[in-house]
């Protein structure tokens, strides 16, 4: 059975900056900036995704915000960075269990199957029919979703609704391989 | 539905994206350098071109970047 | 009727039970709901859009023309369902269309009578007279007499399902040669197969989709398909959703379409049991049954010895003169002027590829003169076609079409040879103008089995080659898709997303009325103890002007706007400057289009040195966000300023009016709360139930108010927090309503009912915002324009007058003038005395103060004085406070 639970609210603090300042700025062992596009980096309660090429979203589960932008602030002091609390600006939605796949298809129009999407990968598009960024977090496959706040119930009603047309379905053995 | 290649993200539906009208007219750096019926022409004539046709996109529900793409306007395929 | 030989698809062990038109019949499992009529000896199923004529059923597959029934009942009626593809189960109801009193006797076949008054075009040429006899007389008429099923008037109450798939082979059409394909394709990645029909046995690796019709083809690759996942079982034993839309991406398509074989054209080849040959084969094969004990087979077909072997009696001719019969055929005669005694016709036209979604995507078509059909040019950037629909059809000659009354091209739409004629003798001669002249190719069966015929008759009337007149575009969907599988989930509250607040559950829990801007749900008003609106608000504005309100800002747009070049970036993109305003501070701006018309107004703070906040319009939050990108990133990319979002991460309540800050005196820490230390337009840092806040001292209601912003995440508690810090001042949650009266009073401008995109700053009364220093900005080149100079340019002014008057209202100098000199943007009763009052935009507005002018609106006019715009407290005393 699939499952759509609202997760609690974490810290999400926006980096923009140029990759070259990355190249120079002193930073810390547990705060590891992806360069590939579309991809996120985890060390422990910490994600940092990819969000464009000069967009990074910090997204910590603990309630780590005056420490975070303090430390953040600090590495980049001298250089053109904007470090910017967003913490309010998204809601964290995961889709789990037996059909997240399934479900996701539904709700966008990514080719999801690895080695298109995989674990570790995170997208900015369009899930049903508001914008959100999307992770896969594990094999399960298992899904997180930031999505604005204000689309949330809208997203997470959307999503509850068509997951309960997910049985039966088509030709529903995987693709072999 | 066209599929777009945004140059960070990679390709992706049209929906995600906003067309932004033919690329390459820089906004004049000094607009007072123009008459008023040279920069008429700025704010509202277009060269509405049949064939290929440089023209800005934006990946909107993506990363946000501005890029240019050329695009037959005939067969709506883009160039390479 | 059945016979020993074939049936391939039916289960003979089982009888299930149907009913048409009241009748009930009984069939097998595997039965279309054609096959089943047939096997009952039902040839008559329908009666045609125009002229009534009967009709029977003409092929075995999708592109039947003639047999529309009407299957289930209400609001799961379904018209116009091919029966051909109808698959039948046990307690199917069915009814024939455009048939009354019954299918048998229809009064409506007098327009078949009369069909030499109704050619193709003939409402271009009739229906002559006044547009009330047209709407009064015509039309009703025409709507009873035309058409095919009766839509359901209820809402769809099924469910559907649409998903996404991505493959790296889509092959269309499950036959021997898209089986092949398939299975070729499997060492390339990822399969899918797609059939019509229900018999497609599993290919081990490929995905495949039975029962669905890829109805589409697209740019790129993209084809839309409809799956049929229950329409095949009994109501009670449906799960899940009814159909299920596929958008599917593939890197490559095979397309194994197969091909149509064509009627033939003589005078009356539209009676029931008029068939095509190869329906004729695949009823015995399929079905186990014969379409007639006594057939006539015209053209050349393998069929013949077949259709002797299972008992029928077959004589064949080479071409038909015409076919006699009310009914149902009952002789022919043929080309050497026999006359045939017969129960069945079965015609062997040509075949004519499936060429539909390979056209869709622009794949070009030419005629093959040894075939006589189009097909496909091979084009390797395409889909590739294999099979019959490559064009891999007979070599065949088809009889050629015999003139005559009610020879028919096109059945659905009862087009006949004649029409044709008529229409190249009147000068419809390009192909495009013959289908929309005829109506040829237009129906429901998206000319399947009539372009062709029509095609090469009007290359014939021009003297032309076959192809030489070329073919119309092919447009999706292939065949018709319902409403509910293109919607799927996006439907009811979904139909588009709800934006809700932070305290959006409060506003609910206080029964707040609520209404849509843009995709956000706000509260209009907080009726109490029964009030209407008007009560509403009444004591709502009077709240506001004389003790304290409190309205939930969320929805404002707020942009993050930082680096050393925020100033710079902020002056180009407004009209007002921002550099010399001081840290703390926070000013009202105007941003202008290129043309130098009013975009978006709002309050900015700078925050730090080089650190604004922007607000914006609730509506025009993302837009102005695009466009400060698109100049940053495309005109002034060396400018070093970052823009980022903020509008959800704040939430925003306004504490307004004269007791605003004594509420926040009760719950607000760290703050210097006073006039002296908090002057209007700054803000300052503090706290509210051990949450940080930031208080701006913006006003939009013209009273003394506070903007209470905190993180969304704690938006609640610091919510009911203000709520109960003002309950003993007697604080009154205010709506949208409440709002725009207040503003108005003010003259306070609203982007999108002060302005249209057509209004300049200095229209409004906003010359003063202009930079007069700044040596650019966005549309200050266009402010020069001699357009922009003009004096009768649209002024805002305030009116009143004794009695409420439209917004949208047309204003004109006398009573009984035409000449419109403006409109009424917005018109409220006043927020206190309750008096009507509005704001206009008018021609040289401001000369008119003093004078009066007369509103349009409803049929009446009505006086009104013009007057200033700011109604209420024009030196600003309240709002300094």
């Amino acid at each position: 059975m699939v499952e759509i639970t609202r997760l609690p609210d974490a810290t999400l603090i926006t980096v923009r900056c140029s990759p070259a300042v990355l190249d120079k700025a002193d930073l810390p062992a547990g705060l590891i900036f992806p360069r590939d596009a579309n991809r996120f980096a985890t060390v422990e309660t910490r994600r940092i995704l990819w969000a464009g090429p000069d967009d990074w979203m910090i997204v910590d589960e603990r309630d780590a915000a005056p420490d975070l932008l303090a430390v953040l602030e600090e590495i980049f002091a001298t250089h053109h960075v904007a470090v910017v609390d967003v913490s309010g600006n998204r809601v964290r939605l995961r889709v789990s269990g037996r059909g997240a796949r399934e479900l996701m298809n539904r709700a966008c129009a990514l080719d999801l199957e690895p080695p298109s999407f995989a674990t570790g990968h995170c997208a900015a598009t369009f899930v049903a029919r508001t914008q959100a960024l999307v992770m896969q977090v594990d094999d399960t496959p298992c899904y997180e979703l930031l999505v604005r706040r204000s689309f949330a119930s809208y997203l997470a009603d959307w999503l509850v609704t068509a997951a309960r047309g997910l049985e039966p379905l088509t030709g529903a053995q995987p693709f072999p391989g | 539905m066209l599929t777009i290649v945004c140059p960070h993200c990679g390709a992706r539906d049209q929906t995600e994206f906003r067309a932004g009208g033919e690329a390459d007219r820089p906004r004049p750096a000094d607009p007072f350098a123009l008459t008023d019926a040279e920069w008429a022409d700025f704010l509202f004539m277009r060269g509405n071109v049949m064939g290929l046709q440089r023209e800005l996109w934006v990946h909107a529900a993506g990363c946000g970047k501005w890029f240019s793409l050329t695009r037959d306007t005939r067969t709506h395929r883009f160039a390479p | 009727m059945r016979v020993a030989l074939g049936g391939t698809r039916i289960d003979r062990s089982r009888t299930i039970h149907f009913r048409f038109d009241g009748r009930t019949l009984a069939g097998h499992p595997g039965d279309t709901l054609a096959s089943a009529l047939l096997a009952n000896g039902i040839h008559l199923v329908g009666r045609s859009f125009k002229y009534h004529r009967p009709r029977g059923i003409l092929s075995a597959g999708a592109e039947e023309p003639n047999a529309l029934v009407t299957i289930g009942e209400g609001a799961f009626a379904e018209p116009n369902s091919r029966a051909t593809m109808v698959e039948l189960y046990d307690g199917l109801v069915a009814r024939s269309q455009n048939a009354w009193p019954s299918l048998g006797h229809d009064l409506g076949a007098v327009t078949g009578i009369a069909s030499r008054l109704f050619p193709a075009g003939f409402y271009y040429k009739t229906f002559l007279g006044s547009s009330r006899t047209w709407t009064g007389l015509y039309e009703p008429l025409i709507r009873r007499m035309a058409g095919l099923g009766p839509a359901p008037t209820a809402a769809d109450p099924d469910a559907y399902d649409k998903v996404h798939a991505h493959c790296e082979t889509l092959v269309v059409g499950g036959g021997a040669a898209g089986r092949a394909a398939a299975l070729e394709a499997l060492g390339q990645g990822r399969v899918i197969l797609i059939d019509e029909g229900v018999a497609t046995p599993p290919l081990d690796g490929v995905r495949l989709l039975n029962r669905t019709t890829a109805f589409g083809c697209y740019d790129d690759n993209l084809v839309m398909a409809v799956e049929r996942v229950n329409d095949h079982l009994p109501p009670g034993e449906r799960r899940g959703p009814r159909q299920r839309l596929w958008q599917i991406r593939a890197k490559r398509i095979v397309l194994a379409t197969g091909a149509h074989q064509q009627p033939l054209v003589f005078p009356n080849n539209d009676l029931p049991a008029i068939m095509i040959a190869s329906a004729g084969l695949t009823y015995l094969r399929d079905f186990g049954l014969l379409v007639g004990r006594r057939i006539v087979m015209v053209g050349s077909s393998d069929a013949a010895d077949e259709l002797r072997a299972a008992g029928a009696q077959v004589i064949e001719v080479a071409a038909i003169a015409a076919a006699h019969g009310r009914k149902r055929v009952a002789s022919v005669t043929d080309g050497q002027g026999t006359r045939h005694r017969c129960d069945a016709v079965l015609m062997a036209g040509g075949w004519q590829p499936a060429v539909h979604l390979h056209s869709q995507i622009g794949g070009r078509l030419s005629f093959d003169p040894a075939r006589h059909c189009f097909v496909p040019v091979v084009d390797p950037s395409r889909a590739r076609l294999i099979g019959a629909c490559a064009g891999d059809v007979p070599v065949d000659r088809p009889s050629a079409p015999v003139a005559g009354p009610n020879a028919f091209v096109d059945f659905q739409n009862d087009v006949t040879l004649a029409d044709i004629d008529l229409a190249t003798r009147e000068g419809f001669v390009s192909v495009e103008h013959l289908k929309r002249y005829t109506t040829t190719g237009m129906a429901t069966d998206q000319g399947k089995l009539s372009n062709l015929n029509a095609i090469t008759r009007l290359a014939h009337n021009l003297g032309g080659a076959p192809g030489s007149v070329g073919t119309t575009t092919f447009r999706p969907p292939y065949t018709p898709v319902t409403f509910g599988a293109l919607a799927a989930h996006d439907r009811d509250q979904f139909i588009d997303p709800t934006r809700t607040t932070p305290m959006h559950d409060w506003h609910v829990g206080q029964g707040a009325v609520f209404e849509d801007v843009g995709q956000w749900k706000r509260p209009r008003y907080f009726p109490r103890d029964g009030e209407d609106m008007r009560a509403a608000v009444r004591r709502e504005c009077r709240a506001v002007r004389r003790g304290v309100g409190v309205l939930d800002a969320s929805t404002l747009g707020k942009i993050d706007v930082r680096g050393p070049d925020a100033a710079s970036f902020l002056n180009l993109i407004y009209a007002n400057g921002w550099s010399k305003l001081p840290v703390g501070r926070c000013r009202y701006g105007v941003m202008l289009g290129e043309d130098g018309m009013v975009f978006d107004d709002g309050v900015s703070a700078r925050i730090a040195e080089h650190q604004f906040l922007t607000f914006t319009t609730t509506g025009n939050a993302a837009r102005v966000l695009d466009h400060m990108e698109d100049y940053h990133q495309t005109e002034w990319p060396h400018l070093k300023v970052w823009l980022n979002s903020v509008t959800e991460h704040w939430a925003a309540a306004v504490v307004t009016g004269p007791l605003a800050r004594d509420v926040l005196r009760e719950v607000v820490s760290d703050v210097d709360l006073s006039a002296a230390a908090f002057p209007h337009l700054s803000w300052r840092e503090g706290r509210i139930a051990g949450h940080k806040v930031r208080l701006y001292r913006i006003s939009f209601t013209g009273e003394l108010s506070f903007e209470v912003h905190c993180d969304s995440r704690f938006a609640r508690p610091i919510w009911e927090a203000l709520l109960a810090a003002g309950e003993r001042f007697g604080i009154t949650p205010y709506g949208t309503e409440a709002m725009h009266v207040l503003r108005a009073e003010k003259a306070y401008v609203i982007i999108g009912q002060e302005t249209d995109g057509t209004v300049a700053p200095d229209d409004l009364g906003l010359s003063w915002v202009v930079s007069k220093s700044k040596p650019d900005f966005i549309g200050k080149r266009s402010l020069a324009r001699p357009e922009l100079q003009r004096p009768d340019r649209k002024q805002l002014v305030g009116l009143t007058m004794d009695a409420f008057v439209d917004e949208g209202a047309q204003l004109t100098a006398g009573a009984a003038d035409t000449v419109m000199l403006g409109h009424v943007t917005s018109s409220y009763p006043g927020a206190v005395d309750e008096k009507p009052f509005a704001l206009a935009l008018v021609t040289g507005g401001r000369q008119r103060i003093g004078t009066s002018l007369y509103a349009h609106f409803g049929g009446r006019s009505l006086r009104c004085n013009v007057t200033d715009p700011v109604f209420y407290d024009p030196e600003g005393v309240r709002l300094h406070g």
